[in-house]
């Protein structure tokens, strides 16, 4: 298996397909212009 | 989650997001209001956002370290429930901010499950990414 790129600082967020806590698609470049903080949980204990 | 729950006065027009890998985004829902937060809460469930930022997995001693069973030990005396994890135990978490451009501004990337970086740090790092 392919290990998957690991991007750095500066580094343009490639596009990455999520989905919210509505079951609707979430996107960061649907959110462009704006900063975001992702919080990155471990699990949902 | 928390920290930046109650500091979003301080983080200007940041748009918080928290990330899960559940494979079951029902459950996003209801952990969204546990959490008491108005943010949008997110499923990975692939992972793919937390491999593109190099949120790894740590060894089960780092994971359940003295300063993670701490923090479970925190948690509780302060009345939260805690439940027995379904999921990866060992996936790490990490806190990222993408500045306006798109572009990763900043990475943290714990050791261990109670490393995560202090609220300051976040809202610097903030006021660094709109300066």
């Amino acid at each position: 298996m392919t290990p998957r790129t690991v991007i750095g600082e500066g580094d343009l967020l490639p596009s990455v397909a999520l989905v919210d806590h509505e079951g609707n698609p979430w996107s960061v470049e649907q959110h462009r212009g704006r900063p975001i903080v992702l919080i990155l949980h471990r699990h949902l204990a | 989650v928390i920290a930046v729950r109650d500091h979003l006065d301080q983080l200007g027009d940041t748009l918080p997001v928290v990330v899960t890998f559940t494979d079951d985004p029902r459950r996003l829902a209801a952990y969204r209001e546990h959490l008491n937060v108005g943010f949008p809460v997110l499923a990975d469930v692939d992972r793919i956002l937390y491999d593109l930022l190099g949120a790894g997995r740590g060894s089960i001693r780092k994971v359940w370290s003295p300063g993670t069973l701490a923090m479970y030990g925190r948690l509780l005396l302060r009345g939260r429930r805690l439940h027995v994890p379904t999921e990866d135990t060992r996936q790490l978490g990490a806190d990222a901010i993408i500045g306006r451009d798109g572009r990763l501004h900043r990475i943290w990337l714990p050791e261990s499950p109670d490393a995560r970086p202090p609220i300051e740090s976040i809202i610097d790092a903030m006021r660094d990414c709109n300066s």
